[in-house]
């Protein structure tokens, strides 16, 4: 107990000097995160509208697709991109592996099915007569997609919200792209892991701290947005 | 020219015919009630005058030219006419925004889109409500403040599916004088729907009937499904479970039987006899239509009656008379 509690408030004291190491890392882990949302968001949140407001064949397979994409493993999709991206592999001469760009391909790749999924889900829950309304008031086509879109605007947002949650929270794809380089490719999740091999348990914990923190801060953002939604 | 125009015009969801009307004109002005119960195919039909469902089979003429539903510019179209729905539904932003968006779509400048919208707040009684966010409005507020934003469109044609039937009595009459000024400020053309006779009668002289997913023609609203039955006399039609008509033809078993309302007869009871069939009800509605009077008698269904006035002033009925009917074979048709 008294163990815990040292490394505890060594760690608090840590995260409060803003130690550099732990600054890095901790900065490295929120610019991979926030790029690979962002990207993700920018092809997942359209992909999802066209998904959500056009009826086409296979509609349903394809929603059942991603929703089967959104349980893939992160290990699994490491495993996938290092094979394109490694020396012998496709994209072998781009020199991307064990670089920050290789997580964000990686981590694009995890939550693209979550926003997309998640935005077709928001959609799904707009009320039929906003496309209607819309539609006789004289909007064409992109113009009700607009309207219909600001309806679900806080749906969408907390997709991209959950998206974050779930990247900057992983490690399957941080570590076997990343490959953990001290002050190159070390995020949060990456070097807790590390720092409990070497049985360093302070900047393990104080990074658990700083993760718990975006992680609560997220969630409230979540449940706001979501709240606003529900209105 | 006319402003709408059918030719054998069907919509069918899953196999199921629920709007068939072979010809229907409307004229270019005025206003038009379309009447008719639930599930008569009202909402179906302004739907598709709207432009906003495709008709399964057949062809609609606007202004005399055809519409294509396929068309990629339909959207040209629909900024002639704006439905409001039974149940609108307003954006969330603020009334004043609601109003402006169909403006926006249509790309005015920014004054005139200021103007009118508090022109149309104005003449809906809502200028007051402008800030406030269409969300936290009433049914009746916003069933108001999307007659404004359709208002301030200034389209050809407004579509109003059962504009009063989700508010209180304080809103249907606001709502109803908001229409008689859209009527008389003959801007649009007006098209509403509603089940409710009276109403139509004190808005419009011009009533189209709906039943079934067809057209019943003017002044026609009286159709009941009847059973038949054979006795020494001929056949009978029993319409509701106690009013009888003795039936002009040899029908098969289950009939619809449709009673031309100014042709049925009323007298005081016990002072004729039915020796075309009939039976007593009770008077429970009276309303002036034009140089008629609309009455309503309970013959264990609502029949409407219309009656001249001179035929009017020699019964002088009473709300809650009770009144002999008698149908002559010249009041049926069976279909």
């Amino acid at each position: 107990m008294g163990f815990l509690i040292d490394s505890v408030m060594s760690a608090l004291q840590l995260v409060f000097s803003a130690d550099p190491e732990l600054m890095e890392i901790v900065g490295l882990s929120l610019k991979v995160s926030l790029t690979s949302t962002l990207i993700a968001g920018s092809l997942g949140i359209p992909l999802g509208f066209m998904i959500g407001f056009n009826r086409f064949r296979g509609k349903s397979v394809v929603i059942t697709l991603l929703n089967t994409l959104l349980a893939l493993p992160t290990v699994v999709i490491g495993l996938l991109v290092y094979t394109v991206i490694s020396r012998r592999g496709l994209l072998g001469v781009l020199n991307l592996l064990y670089t920050p760009s290789a997580i964000i391909i990686g981590q694009v790749i995890l939550i693209l099915p979550v926003i997309t999924a998640l935005t077709i889900a928001a959609l799904s829950r707009i009320d039929d007569r906003y496309r209607r309304t819309a539609l006789t008031l004289g909007a064409d086509r992109f113009q009700t997609a607009l309207a219909v879109f600001r309806e679900a605007r806080f749906g969408i947002v907390a997709a991209a919200v959950a998206a974050f949650g779930r990247v900057i929270s992983e490690i399957g794809i941080s570590m076997m792209l990343g490959g953990n380089a001290r002050g190159f490719t070390r995020t949060m999740t990456t070097a807790m892991a590390l720092e409990y091999d070497k049985g360093e348990f302070v900047l393990a914990v104080g990074l658990g701290i700083v993760l718990l923190t975006i992680s609560l801060g997220m969630n409230t953002l979540l449940n706001y947005f979501q709240g606003r939604y529900a209105e | 020219m006319s402003l709408y125009a059918t030719r054998e015009l069907k919509k069918r969801y899953n196999g199921r015919t629920v709007l068939d009307l072979p010809e229907l004109t409307i004229a270019e002005n005025g206003m038009v009630a379309l009447l008719g119960p639930n599930g008569a195919g009202k909402t179906t039909l302004l739907h598709i005058l709207a432009f906003l469902l495709q008709p399964s089979s057949g062809q609609l003429w606007f202004r005399d030219h055809p519409v294509s539903f396929n068309s990629r510019d339909l959207h040209r179209l629909r900024r002639q006419v704006v439905l409001v729905e039974q149940h609108p539904i307003l954006f969330s932003s603020t009334v004043a925004r609601n109003i402006a968006f169909g403006l926006k779509m249509r790309r005015l400048p920014r004054p005139e889109i200021a103007r009118r919208v508090t022109e149309s707040l104005d003449m809906v009684g809502m200028r007051d409500f402008a800030g406030v966010n269409g969300r936290h409005l009433s049914g009746g507020e916003t069933q108001r403040v999307a007659l404004a934003r359709a208002i301030a469109c200034r389209p050809r044609v407004v579509l109003l599916d059962e504009p009063t039937s989700n508010v209180d009595a304080e809103n249907r009459m606001v709502i109803e004088a908001i229409m008689r000024d859209m009527r008389d400020a003959d801007r649009s053309a007006i098209i509403f729907c509603t089940h409710d006779l009276i109403q139509a009668a004190r808005l419009t002289r011009t009533h189209l009937h709906l039943a079934a997913g067809r057209l019943n023609g003017d002044d026609d609203e009286n159709t009941f499904p009847s059973a038949v039955y054979r006795d020494d006399h001929g056949y009978h039609g029993l319409i509701g479970d106690r009013f009888m008509v003795r039936l002009p033809s040899t029908p098969a078993t289950a009939i619809r039987v449709r009673i031309d309302p100014r042709r049925i007869k009323i007298a005081k009871p016990n002072t004729v006899v039915h020796p075309s069939g009939g039976g007593t009800g009770r008077i429970i509605q009276m309303v002036e239509d034009g140089d008629s009077v609309r009455l309503t008698v309970d013959v264990g269904v609502p029949l409407t009656v219309i009656l001249t006035r001179r035929a009017y002033r020699d019964l002088r009925p009473w709300i809650g008379d009770a009144v002999d009917v008698c149908c002559p074979p010249e009041a049926l048709s069976i279909s």
